[in-house]
């Protein structure tokens, strides 16, 4: 929900969770897929380098999702697990 | 005798909370939890035959997998009616639920009732393929919403008429049915705008939906030359959680400095959510609140500056107009300082 009013406002936000369901039944605008629900930005099963390198991965997909018209957007896919 | 099998989550199904949430399908016999609730108002019409449980966690993040192995234990067992949840406003838990009842109905054939609180993302999702019985906000509306979801259930396994949301106590699901009225649609339509130019409650008789969508804002136009600020629903906060921010239904949100979350980590940051296991966030509070890589990027010019402070609240169970007002008092904080955007993190 705070997305949209980020949006309302004219603020872009980008949503960033593993939720998917849920982010597009709220319309959010702007989405960009987590890695697992209780960790959006880690993977508890890699070393920290390989997690900081995929948490990176999906922070610049959601900086890209904040640059460019959501209809120009596709939902960007972090990898699926945790 | 009615056969029944019932769908819960590992909290109902007694496993354990947020921290078993990842446990995968499994059947067991008879009733758990709310399905001896189910039993004792059926009394000997009927009885819980077997509950399929699943984690909300293992669930969600494979709902393919997971409702196909929860499907064929179902199939594999004989049952005349299916009753999921109730899921109250468990968001998860009640996309399970709407997924599960709508699969069991659709590729089963069986006839299939949940339940949840209005408000649930799960209705939206399902309502029109499946009937969802309203129910209250919290498990407190369990003795409530249950006997609803059987009697609609037996109904639908006598093959017995069902009728409009409100006489039977479902969420509309979209579907328009002819009714003889006694007055003509001009009539009515009079009738309803005179009540509400006189300000008398009214209700239409067609349902607009309630979208609520945004226009997307404008995109960052150069993001060497953004300042992008870190958002959370995730609840991480100093350990004394200063600001008291609410474990579930929050009421409140607060801000704190990224350079302190970047100097302190997990010795000063907690996550106090309520609605998944914070484990993981306790552990490396950088998988919620990406700080680590957002001062790299900032560092290396992808973009111009991080916005000095994390804006933080807990998003579960939160109501929608606390949700939308502490969105606006957000959205106006970082509209004042010339944010050009967020990065929302979600659990």
């Amino acid at each position: 929900m705070l997305e949209k009013e980020f949006e309302r406002a004219g603020i872009p936000a980008v949503l960033v969770t593993a939720l998917l369901p849920i982010a597009r039944t709220i319309r959010a605008n702007r989405i960009t897929q987590g890695i697992g629900i209780t960790s959006p930005l880690g993977d508890p099963r890699t070393s920290r380098a390989e997690e900081k390198a995929l948490r990176r991965r999906i922070v610049l997909e959601a900086l890209d999702a904040l640059a460019r018209e959501p209809a120009d957007n596709k939902e960007t896919k972090g990898r699926i697990g945790g | 005798m009615l056969r029944i099998i019932h769908y819960v989550n590992q909290f109902f199904g007694q496993i354990g909370g947020e921290d078993k949430a990842g446990v995968p399908p499994m059947v067991i016999d008879g009733p758990v939890g709310p399905g001896l609730l189910i039993d004792r108002i059926l009394k000997d019409r009927g009885r819980v035959v077997a509950t399929v449980l699943c984690g909300d966690n293992y669930f969600s993040e494979e709902m393919e997998a997971a409702s196909q192995a929860l499907l064929d234990m179902i199939g594999a067992r004989p049952c005349d009616l299916f009753i999921a949840g109730p899921a109250f406003n468990a968001g998860r838990y009640g996309i399970a639920c709407g997924e599960m009842t709508r699969r069991v109905q659709d590729e089963l054939g069986l006839p299939a009732v949940t339940g949840m609180f209005p408000e649930n993302p799960g209705v939206d999702l399902y309502r029109k393929g499946i009937y969802i019985i309203e129910t209250g906000n919290t498990a407190v509306g369990m003795p409530k919403a249950m006997p609803k979801m059987i009697d609609l259930g037996i109904r639908l396994f006598g093959r017995e008429p069902i009728g409009g949301p409100e006489a039977e106590g479902y969420l509309p699901r979209g579907i328009k049915q002819n009714v003889l009225a006694s007055k003509s649609a001009a009539e009515r339509a009079v009738d309803l705008l005179l009540k509400k130019m006189k300000g008398v409650p009214f209700r239409t008789e067609i349902l607009l939906p309630d979208l609520d969508v945004v226009s997307p804002a404008p995109a960052v136009a150069d993001l060497k030359g953004a300042t992008i600020a870190l958002v959370t629903e995730g609840g991480l906060v100093p350990r004394e959680n200063p600001d008291n921010i609410e474990s579930a239904r929050a009421s409140r949100w607060a801000k704190y400095r990224v350079a302190d979350l970047a100097a302190h980590g997990a010795e000063e940051f907690q996550s106090v959510h309520r609605g998944f296991d914070t484990v993981f966030v306790n552990e490396d509070p950088n998988r919620l609140l990406p700080v680590d890589v957002m001062e790299d990027l900032e560092r290396e010019g992808v973009f111009k500056s991080l916005f000095p402070d994390f804006l933080v609240t807990t998003g579960v169970a939160t109501t929608m107009d606390n949700a939308r007002r502490i969105g606006r008092e957000m959205a106006r904080e970082l509209a004042l300082a010339n944010v050009s955007g967020v990065l929302l993190t979600s659990t």
